[in-house]
């Protein structure tokens, strides 16, 4: 047994670009144990509900974060509509299910891109988000913004999408779609890829589920939970069902996020081909009542929002409970037993958002 | 296993266009719905102040008496619900972006509307 | 979607409930704590693979003393660290228990207080 030495990781890490803080624990190069600390980034987000009107704070919760802005903006107004028992539009679903979709798929490139970075594979990382790129300029396109959307409002949308858009999107995701399928190639085939991720950081079957880890990370391990199952927006008329890789290592958490990267882009198809035509509004009267926690997934995996109205136009106290947080309990888990070179990038196989899961 | 997989990629951008524009140069063409900045068309506002009662962060600031109305570009955050609040239109979000400044009190801006008018 | 029932529980029956929750397959899904200014409870939330949820509420008061359930749940130390830091409810037995630096906030048990309070 050598001598432990303890080296505090984080929370500014060239890697990283989270404040994530680690203490971890070495014997020799083998980390034996972790410690985390968060609260660098603790705005108190979810108290200002108190203070902005129930309209006003979808704003704020949309900008908990910079890249699953649109679906704590969905999940807000969602969780608000439950409670106000307001049943909006179908064009309204379908086209936040496109939004949530390519958010999704925005996520996961960029995650792509910081993974490979992880590893040093520099220009991977330039072409994944070469890729994304594309994707933010639709979402400039239709909604004006490149991260932040607002185009979520209680009882229904802000802005729509023209049919000619809808179809000019099709096209654009095929060219989505050729130019990544040389990239994920890489990440699935290339041997010196592989020897970085396959068989680190094994999460098995029980200890995910027994952790409580969330989206990519709890479907890596070969767990089919995922919360668009719901079907709650449109996921309820459309035909997908989750990914599971089974072998909850590294490898398997990014063969995960590539095939659902394939999966969100054929999801936006078959929302297109559905769309229904109509109004994307219904108005809103009065101020909410009573409580509601919603599920729903996130890039990063499954998000719970908890709101409690008191009838008055504040809301009593909003929750966010992130992916992120979810997954911190298996990140502890993976990390002892492996070498400290594989630190970030264990680090970054749970996808982490630190700004999300301190709010 | 494969060696090598990204090469033909490497070799379409060593001798494809570059990715990124010479930004300077080549402007970066906004699209129609770009949330740039708002502006505000001041002769039909009437100073109700309901878009600075409305803003989530309280970027704007509406006197009645004075005739004034005053944002404060660094805190606003183009939410875009002053705009759908407004009674009047008179708002409303170009597609630009507010240029940088080397001045802090640039931020504000601020536009007056004309007092005579509504006397007469 | 479907309506939502909160089942009450007192902190003597929460390790119990837990226990048998686990055995019935259920995971722990989430745990927080609402204050408002007349009640304050704690909210448990299980989830099974087939997507069933079920919740459990629990009233408390700040300062006081809850059984912690991280024994039977391992995640639940995470949550029940951010309850104590933020909210000022202890818990006995938390498996990791960070002892209030958490989250390292300017102000201790920063969301113990509500609107309410403060205005007083």
């Amino acid at each position: 047994m050598g001598e432990r030495t303890i080296i505090p990781f984080g929370p500014q890490h060239p890697v990283l670009p989270e404040p994530l803080h680690l203490d971890l624990i070495l014997e020799d190069e083998k980390v034996v144990g972790a410690v985390p600390s968060i609260g660098f980034v603790h705005r108190g987000l979810e108290k200002l509900v108190e203070k902005r009107d129930y309209h006003e704070m979808m704003y704020v919760i949309e900008r908990v974060c910079g890249i699953c802005s649109f679906i704590h903006g969905q999940g807000y107004v969602q969780t608000i509509e439950e409670i106000m028992k307001i049943e909006i539009p179908d064009r309204a679903k379908y086209l936040r299910t496109i939004w949530a979709e390519l958010s999704r798929t925005h996520s996961h490139l960029l995650w792509l891109g910081l993974m490979a970075d992880a590893y040093g594979f520099e220009s991977l990382f330039m072409h994944c988000w070469r890729v994304r790129e594309r994707i933010l300029d639709i979402f400039e396109e239709t909604t004006g913004g490149r991260v932040i959307f607002s185009v979520c409002k209680v009882g229904g949308l802000w802005k729509d999408i023209d049919n000619d858009t809808l179809k000019r999107i099709i096209s654009e995701l095929k060219i989505i779609e050729d130019e990544l399928k040389p990239l994920t190639d890489v990440f699935i085939k290339d041997f010196s890829v592989q020897k970085r991720t396959r068989g680190i950081g094994v999460l098995t079957y029980q200890e995910a589920i027994d952790l409580g880890a969330a989206g990519p990370t709890l479907r890596g391990s070969g767990v089919a939970l995922d919360m668009r199952k719901l079907g709650y927006a449109a996921y309820g008329e459309l035909d997908f069902e989750p990914i599971v890789e089974k072998d909850g290592d590294c490898y398997a958490r990014t063969l995960v996020r590539i095939r659902e990267i394939y999966q969100s882009l054929d999801l936006i198809r078959q929302c297109i081909s559905k769309i229904p035509d109509g109004e994307i509004e219904v108005k809103v009267r009065g101020n909410p009542n009573g409580e509601y926690l919603s599920r729903i997934e996130q890039a990063r995996g499954q998000v719970i929002y908890y709101a409690k109205a008191n009838g008055t136009k504040y809301l009593d106290r909003f929750r966010v409970r992130t992916p992120t947080f979810a997954n911190i309990a298996p990140l502890l888990k993976m990390l002892p037993g492996s070498e400290l070179a594989d630190v970030p990038l264990l680090a970054l196989t749970i996808d982490p958002c630190i700004s999300c899961t301190e709010r | 296993m494969a060696f090598n997989v990204i090469g033909k990629t490497i070799m379409k951008s060593l001798f494809g266009k570059p990715a990124t524009a010479m930004y300077p140069i080549i402007k970066n063409e906004f699209y129609p719905n770009t949330r740039g900045n708002i502006e505000n068309a001041i002769e039909q506002c009437n100073f109700c102040g309901l878009c600075s009662r409305r803003c989530p962060t309280g970027a704007i600031e509406v006197s009645k008496p004075k005739r004034k109305w005053e944002i404060d570009r660094t805190r606003c955050i183009v939410c875009n619900f002053c705009v759908h609040v407004c009674a009047k239109k008179s708002l409303s979000t170009q597609r630009h972006y507010t240029a940088p400044m080397t001045d802090k009190a640039k931020r504000i801006y601020t536009l007056y509307g004309e007092a005579e008018k509504k006397d007469a | 979607m479907a309506e939502q029932t909160y089942n009450p529980v007192t902190s003597g029956e929460i390790i119990d409930r837990a226990k048998r929750y686990v055995q019935e397959g259920y995971r722990l899904t989430q745990i927080h704590c609402t204050k408002t200014s007349t009640e304050m409870f704690i909210i448990y939330t299980f989830e099974k693979l087939d997507l069933t949820c079920e919740n459990l509420k629990m009233h408390v008061q700040v300062g006081d003393t809850v059984p912690s359930i991280s024994g039977i749940f391992p995640a639940a130390f995470l949550y029940e660290n951010e309850t104590h830091d933020l909210y000022g409810v202890n818990f006995s037995d938390m498996a990791v228990d960070f002892k209030g630096t958490f989250y390292e906030t300017s102000v201790k048990q920063a969301f113990s207080m509500t609107g309410a309070d403060n205005n007083e």
